[in-house]
């Protein structure tokens, strides 16, 4: 037998049912987004991942010229393309210059913000010459001598290039070395007159006061210095270099960054280099990924590594990260842990407590300004 | 009219022989369609058996790890299965006519490219290789290959200098010497040491795909270049192609689907007729013709004849010359995928723990007819 309800009751259960849905939907239990935030949750935009938003400190890492694409563009600094960025030097007048590794040339980037090619052009050779004339091969680092002239070790030509103020370019060391079956020519080993002398992958250049050239020679796991027109081969002691990639001058000391070995040789200028303890062997060190640059403001020295993509800070059996996440790659400006740079290739101390960086994986300049995050 | 015995018997044995052969081909066509989804396993092997490899009557393939060492299988229509060639660290494998290519690769000592005879097993070095060697290729009297050359200064990546390379090469099969085809530069951060895909060689001319940035920046070109050297040509730059075959007088390639309106959804698949013989150093009106849209993202490209294939995780789809004329050749769970289509079989591999099982499936009526009259 069918019984009818009453329409009030039908009306007040409507009513109710209503009611309910409505609180539940405003207190947020529906919805899986809502559920996700705990008590406390920062609702303002915190840090990924729903945590708490933390103020970042540190250093203030900015962008100085080019953007995270490869390319080759000279023009505004913002608009300007470079490809694997792997050396940069400052000079005096706030200058920047840039060896723009995978375009095969040396680029300039003045004071106000303007891109330039230096030398060479985006095409790979060997040639001295005019600056358009002139040809690099890969160049992966580059350094300013006390007459203001631009070293360039070029890497894939296995030589030292000058880069005379007008942009043009001599051969300062090395000589032909044989190629290997696919063209490319395997650098060789040979002191003596820097006309004849012979590097293997010459990747680090640091110059000092006298106009002495330090080389760091990977491809042949060692040291070489360039004075009065001869080459010659640094000491060690207490074992062997690996792959030497960056070096700065301290005073009368040398600092080299060898990557391959995570570890860093010290000593004077003209010899012997020790191996120094590898943090990481002491408590509490951070452990390094690839040193790949070194840069010294005053007594200070500052080492990017490649492989946790952040700039140190070298201390006595320690390193401290005063920039970039560690261990974490990527593209991001902003202060200390922050910031985030793809294989930091080399570093220079630049004008104000700052620092340069080749951030080649992100084909672009960075600035860290250290002053800042004291 | 009345009835010739003789000639009324002649016709009642042709209708009889006629009933026959009608009942057998009836018969085959429906044994044919029951054999259609059933796998036949070639062979089963200790260690890993890697992608086979070859042309329609004969499949290769490299099984590694086994008590022996590395070994070459080869499978031939009607023939069985047998060892073609062992010993030593073998990486790749190709077959051309009855000859079979090894590369061999010792570390710290380089490796050869050896031509290995069906018949009698005879072997004949046919070029020293520098760097490792897992693509090879052989069609027209040419065979291509190529070979990573890795950094000479790994840890440091951003010594580009020193950076890993790919060297495509190529030497006439029976006698000659070696060529560099083009020297292919690997991007330093990419963390992969192979940067390009052999696709083949037709014309006399090697093709191959390269693969160039990362992330969004990601593109890829289809490039060929003579087997004698010389400057090497673009076919196609798309971007989003994943993996590309070359067919008999065209080439084939997956792209981003130009139907869905995000880029991310859907794949297609594209072709192209080979241009003919070309100095200029690109075709760039060379954009290709859909023959395949509204795949799936994780599709795998396969081509053999004039014919593409694509697989998902549960669909073998046989691509038409036009679009829409796909058409699904098998579907089920995606627990063994295809590892190769060669002629008109489907080649599939599954490691089971330490051993693994390759297995052939007919694509074609004939290929089935063939499978029921080898048991």
């Amino acid at each position: 037998m069918k019984k009818e309800v009453s329409p009030w009751i039908a009306i007040v259960g409507i009513l109710v049912t209503l009611t309910v849905v409505m609180v539940v939907y405003w207190q947020g239990l529906l919805g899986g987004d809502k559920l996700a935030f705990g008590p406390g949750d920062n609702k303002s935009g915190g840090a990924a991942g729903g945590g708490e938003e933390v103020e970042q400190t540190g250093p203030v890492v900015t962008t100085v010229a080019g953007r995270p694409q490869q390319g080759y563009a000279d023009g505004p600094a913002a608009e300007a393309l470079f490809n694997g960025p792997s050396g940069v030097a400052v000079g005096r007048d706030g200058s920047v210059y840039v060896a723009d590794s995978r375009n095969h040339c040396i680029r300039k980037i003045s004071r106000g913000g303007t891109v330039s090619t230096l030398a060479g052009r985006n095409v790979k050779g060997y040639a001295d010459g005019s600056s358009a004339g002139a040809r690099f091969s890969a160049p992966a680092a580059v350094a300013l001598a006390p007459d203001g002239s631009l070293l360039v070790a070029d890497t894939g030509n296995h030589r030292i290039r000058r880069v005379a103020a007008d942009g043009r370019v001599t051969t300062l060391a090395g000589s032909e070395t044989p190629k290997d079956d696919i063209g490319r020519p395997m650098g060789g080993r040979r002191d003596g007159a820097a006309a004849e002398a012979q590097f293997r992958y010459p990747v680090g250049l640091a110059v000092d006061g006298a106009g002495a050239i330090y080389v760091a020679d990977a491809g042949n796991h060692c040291v070489r210095r360039i004075a009065s027109g001869q080459v010659s081969t640094l000491a060690v002691s207490g074992g062997e270099m690996d792959s030497p990639t960056e070096l700065a001058l301290v005073g009368d000391r040398l600092w080299v960054a060898d990557t391959g070995a995570g570890a860093l040789w010290v000593g004077p200028k003209t010899g012997p280099l020790a191996r120094r303890p590898a943090p990481a062997e002491k408590k509490g060190a951070e452990a390094p990924g690839a040193l790949s640059g070194l840069a010294a403001i005053g007594d200070d020295v500052y080492a990017a590594d490649s492989g946790n993509q952040c700039i140190y800070e070298v201390a006595p059996g320690r390193l401290s990260p005063v920039a970039g996440s560690v261990g974490a790659g990527g593209y991001a400006d902003g202060r200390g842990a922050g910031a985030s740079f793809s294989s930091p290739a080399a570093i220079a101390a630049g004008p104000g407590d700052s620092l340069y960086v080749a951030d080649f994986g992100n084909n672009c300049i960075r600035q860290v300004m250290l002053e800042e995050g004291r | 009219m009345p009835l010739n015995p003789v000639a009324a018997a002649g016709r009642k044995n042709r209708t009889a022989a006629a009933v026959i052969v009608l009942l057998i081909m009836t018969g085959l066509a429906w044994l044919a369609h029951r054999e259609s989804g059933r796998p036949r396993v070639l062979a089963r092997a200790e260690g890993q058996v890697t992608a086979p490899t070859g042309q329609a009557g004969a499949v290769a393939w490299i099984e590694k790890g086994g008590s022996g060492g590395d070994r070459v299988m080869i499978a031939r229509r009607w023939r069985g299965t047998k060892q073609a060639t062992s010993g030593g660290e073998i990486t790749g494998v190709a077959l051309s006519g009855r000859q079979v290519l090894v590369a061999r690769w010792e570390e710290g000592k380089g490796g050869e490219l050896t031509a290995v005879d069906l018949g009698g097993g005879k072997q004949r070095a046919i070029a020293v290789v520098k760097g490792r060697t897992e693509q090879i290729a052989a069609a027209d009297g040419v065979v291509a290959w190529l070979e990573e050359r890795p950094a000479a200064i790994p840890a440091a990546p951003f010594v580009t200098a020193a950076g890993a390379v790919t060297v495509v090469r190529s030497v006439p099969e029976q006698t000659g010497q070696p060529s560099i085809v083009a020297v292919l530069e690997v991007d330093p951060l990419a963390g992969r040491t192979a940067r390009a895909d052999l696709l083949g060689v037709s014309g006399g001319r090697i093709y191959w795909l390269e693969h160039h940035g990362r992330g969004e920046a990601a593109t890829s070109v289809i490039r060929r270049g003579q087997s004698t050297g010389g400057a090497a040509v673009t076919v196609v730059s798309e971007a989003g192609i994943q993996e590309a075959v070359l067919l008999d007088g065209s080439l084939a390639w997956t792209c981003d689907s130009p139907e869905s309106a995000s880029s991310s959804y859907a794949r297609a698949v594209k072709s192209l007729s080979l241009p003919e013989g070309t100095s200029t150093p690109s075709l760039p009106d060379a954009r290709g013709r859909v023959i395949g849209d509204w795949l799936r993202r994780d599709i795998q490209l396969f081509g053999s004849g004039r014919t593409a294939y694509v697989q998902d995780t549960e669909l073998l789809w046989r691509l038409g010359s036009q679009r829409g004329e796909q058409r699904v050749l098998y579907s089920g769970p995606g627990n063994v995928r295809t590892a190769a289509v060669i002629g008109d079989e489907e080649y599939m591999v599954q490691q089971e723990g330490k051993r693994s099982a390759i297995a052939e499936r007919p694509l074609t009526w004939w290929a089935r007819v063939r499978h029921l009259l080898r048991g």
